[in-house]
């Protein structure tokens, strides 16, 4: 996996012995470390959490847990996936807290019928999509589905990982994310104002 | 989903089995069963070619820096939480403090407030209540109001996100809002003395008055006249055979008061003669002290002495830790003396002496109490003979509690400064250039210290260097006892590997200071080979560097992913 985090000019094998010599307890390794990812992590928590304030937070707390959960980490492991999961983790704890974390079953994600859409105006509607589009609409997505985006779109990370760190099972990984897209497009295809029709709600009807 | 052709119905791709084609997650034989099925359809390819699109435009639209990285988060190396090996640490230092305070502290403060010194708090009573300065208690007061500040401030940081962002920029500016209402609240500055330095001799004539308080520093000082008010005093000798209206604070080699003083009177000397009278109390860290018959001390004494020849009258109580001496004079109060241990002279007790109050005695040599003295009530006399240190269960508690602390300190430095604190251990290892350095330092700096508390303007800077010699003494340990830890155990990198290294080499040490004769030794070297240390990485740290820094500059993200 090639996350986001993974520096220029620091390639595998120096990230790989800046990790080892951080995990070894040299606070000038786990510095580069930070300096390398601060910038990457915070715009994970951005992408997830509602407010830059809770990004700058939940970045400074995921921090604060990476480092005194570097000796758990398997260095067979890719470490930016290992990063990011943590730091999921931790987001999905913040929303949880918060209250406004909607659960959404692997069983209900299983079980809704998703509606085969038109290539033609699919194509159309992504075209006149922009990048702020899309970010103002994946705001108003549920948590999970924005989760798994993020996780896939930014931190790159692998079906197994989103599974691991989504809590679910690896054959479930491409239906969340494919929701994710239907709810995205059903955002994108609304007026800022109206409510997003989460995939809950559409399998209520 | 199907559609019909001319050749039948066509089962297309779905939606899912196109997007783990697409990224590449389909098994080997469902993803040539889509290619085959791509080839001959034109609807799929458009699908499928549209979820690529969609993909790039979801990674580009993540990835994309709309907006800066807080300044903040970029600027800070966050610590470690508050770990529960901090909880633990501070918990057992709480529990040392405590047990100190009720064990040693607490029984002396009674004593005195027995004494009939009151119930102030000790170190308010030995320091801020008296002639040093009259303004100590507005500084205490400044003192007290700025602590509420910071500690308003430290909870405003905490709660901070209760608080909703209330920025560290904010909690700065409340901080010094604080201060300043402090500084503001705080009375005006004390009641200014007069300040006087002659390297020859100072002397107030007879008949000669002085109207405010006076700070003194010369070689001898001689005081015929009157003072109206305090007199704080630095010299060889010190005479008084005038009036002092205030108190005496006096650090001199020898002290003479033949005359009055009515306030209190403080020394810190090597003798003591009293001749004259004292209106209030009188405490003194001296080697040879003496009244003569005439002498007066209204109030009560509370002496750290070498020996003691008490022939005067002392009007309420003597509390004392002394080596030896007589008492031949009236005591208006209770007697509580502690006796040293140590080859000294024993406590007599003479025909002349008049107890009113109790008499209390604890200590290794028997006091020889003529029956012919006239004590209120039998004595009270507690025989100690104390055994090795090795073997007193007192002395582990005592080297527990150093330990403790000494630990303390050293998880505070490593944590504050890991570099700086590796540095110096690794610089004990040399061995001979900081003994060399730290030989010098240890002899050198106090001696510097000394020599500029005979100015008033170098009291400035002696005082507060005689303190970080203290402290210097104190922190030495800490970096000989990692060099020792890591000796033992092996070089360590990291706050919690160093220590751990730390807690060993500090066991190691106390253990060894208690061995008879060798313990001593064992103190020194490692005091002065840690000072020493400390000195060349400070030395080092304050040359220019070889080679400019380098710069911090923030993490660019990898592109987009195509």
């Amino acid at each position: 996996m090639n996350g986001k985090g993974n520096p220029e000019g620091m390639g595998g094998e120096e990230l790989a012995a800046t990790v080892a010599r951080a995990r070894a307890g040299d606070p000038e390794a786990w510095g580069d470390l930070y300096r390398q990812f601060a910038a990457p992590l915070f715009r994970f928590c951005r992408r997830v959490l509602p407010t830059r304030e809770d990004a700058e937070d939940a970045a400074m707390d995921v921090f604060v847990k990476l480092r005194s959960k570097l000796g758990q980490y398997d260095p067979q492991r890719p470490f930016t996936a290992w990063l990011y999961k943590v730091a999921a983790n931790h987001c999905w704890d913040v929303l949880r807290r918060r209250k406004i974390r909607q659960n959404l079953e692997t069983e209900e994600v299983d079980s809704l019928p998703l509606e085969h859409p038109d290539p033609g105006q699919l194509d159309r509607m992504i075209t006149q999509q922009t990048g702020s589009g899309v970010r103002q609409a994946l705001a108003r997505l549920s948590d999970r589905s924005r989760m798994a985006l993020v996780l896939r779109y930014y931190a790159e990370m692998s079906y197994d990982e989103i599974a691991d760190a989504l809590g679910l099972r690896r054959a479930f990984v491409g239906v969340v994310l494919l929701r994710a897209r239907h709810e995205l497009r059903d955002v994108l295809a609304k007026p800022a104002g109206a409510p997003p029709e989460t995939a809950a709600a559409r399998g209520g009807r | 989903m199907s559609t019909t052709t001319p050749l039948g119905p066509v089962n297309h791709v779905d939606e899912v089995t196109g997007l783990l084609y697409i990224e590449g997650q389909l098994e080997q034989a469902a993803a040539r069963g889509v290619v085959a099925h791509l080839e001959q359809c034109g609807h799929c390819r458009q699908l499928l070619d549209t979820l690529k699109r969609e993909s790039l435009l979801l990674s580009h639209a993540l990835t994309e820096e709309d907006e800066a990285v807080p300044a903040r988060l970029l600027a800070l190396r966050p610590s470690q939480g508050l770990s529960w090996g901090w909880l633990a640490v501070f918990g057992l230092a709480a529990i040392g403090v405590y047990t100190f305070w009720n064990f040693y502290v607490e029984p002396w403060v009674a004593n005195l407030q027995d004494s009939g010194f009151g119930g102030q708090f000790l170190f308010t009573w030995l320091l801020l209540n008296g002639a040093f300065w009259k303004g100590w208690n507005d500084m205490l007061q400044f003192v007290e109001v700025g602590s509420l500040g910071i500690l308003a401030c430290a909870l405003l940081f905490l709660f901070r996100r209760k608080l909703r962002r209330i920025s560290s920029v904010s909690v700065f500016l409340a901080a010094l809002l604080l201060v300043a209402l402090a500084a503001l609240a705080a009375p005006p500055a004390a009641q200014a003395g007069e300040f006087v330095k002659d390297k020859m001799g100072y002397e107030v004539r007879t008949g000669e008055t002085l109207h405010t308080d006076l700070f003194v520093v010369s070689s001898a000082v001689r005081i015929e006249g009157t003072i109206e008010g305090d007199l704080f005093c630095a010299c060889h000798t010190l005479t008084i055979e005038g009036h002092v209206t205030g108190d005496v604070f006096a650090f001199a080699n020898t002290v003479l008061i033949s005359g009055k003083v009515d306030g209190n009177v403080r020394t810190f000397n090597e003798t003591l003669t009293l001749e004259g009278d004292v209106g209030r109390n009188l405490l003194s860290f001296v080697q040879e002290f003496r009244t003569i018959h005439r002498a007066n001390v209204a109030g009560s004494a509370t002496l750290f002495v070498g020996n003691m020849e008490l022939d005067g009258r002392l009007g309420r109580d003597l509390n004392a830790f002394l080596g030896g001496g007589t008492i031949n004079g009236p005591i208006g109060g209770d007697v509580w003396i502690r006796q040293g241990s140590g080859h000294h002279s024993s406590l007599l007790v003479t025909p002349g002496a008049d107890i009113k109050g109790s008499f209390r005695f604890k200590g290794p040599q028997r006091p020889e109490i003529s029956s012919e003295a006239r004590l209120a009530s039998a004595p009270q006399v507690e025989i100690v003979t104390e055994p090795p240190a090795y073997v007193r269960t007192s002395s582990y508690r005592y080297n527990a509690l150093l330990w403790g602390a000494a630990f303390l300190v050293g998880l505070v430095l490593m944590s504050v400064a890991p570099g700086f604190a590796q540095d110096a251990a690794r610089e004990v290892g040399r061995m001979w250039a900081p003994l060399g350095f730290g030989l010098v330092t240890f002899i050198v700096m106090p001696i510097a210290a000394v020599l500029a508390c005979i100015t008033v303007v170098g009291l400035g800077l002696g005082i507060p260097a005689f303190l970080l010699w203290l402290f210097l003494i104190f922190f030495a340990q800490i970096f000989a006892a990692t060099w020792l830890g890591e000796a033992m155990l092996g070089a360590s990198s990291g706050t919690w590997p160093m220590a751990g290294r730390l807690a060993v080499g500090l066991l190691v040490l106390r253990l060894a200071t208690l061995i008879p004769y060798v313990g001593p030794w064992v103190r020194f070297v490692a005091c002065v080979l840690g000072m020493g240390a400390l000195t060349l990485v400070v030395y080092r740290r304050l040359q220019p560097p070889a080679a400019p820094p380098q710069s911090f500059s923030a993490p660019v993200p990898a592109a987009p992913a195509a």
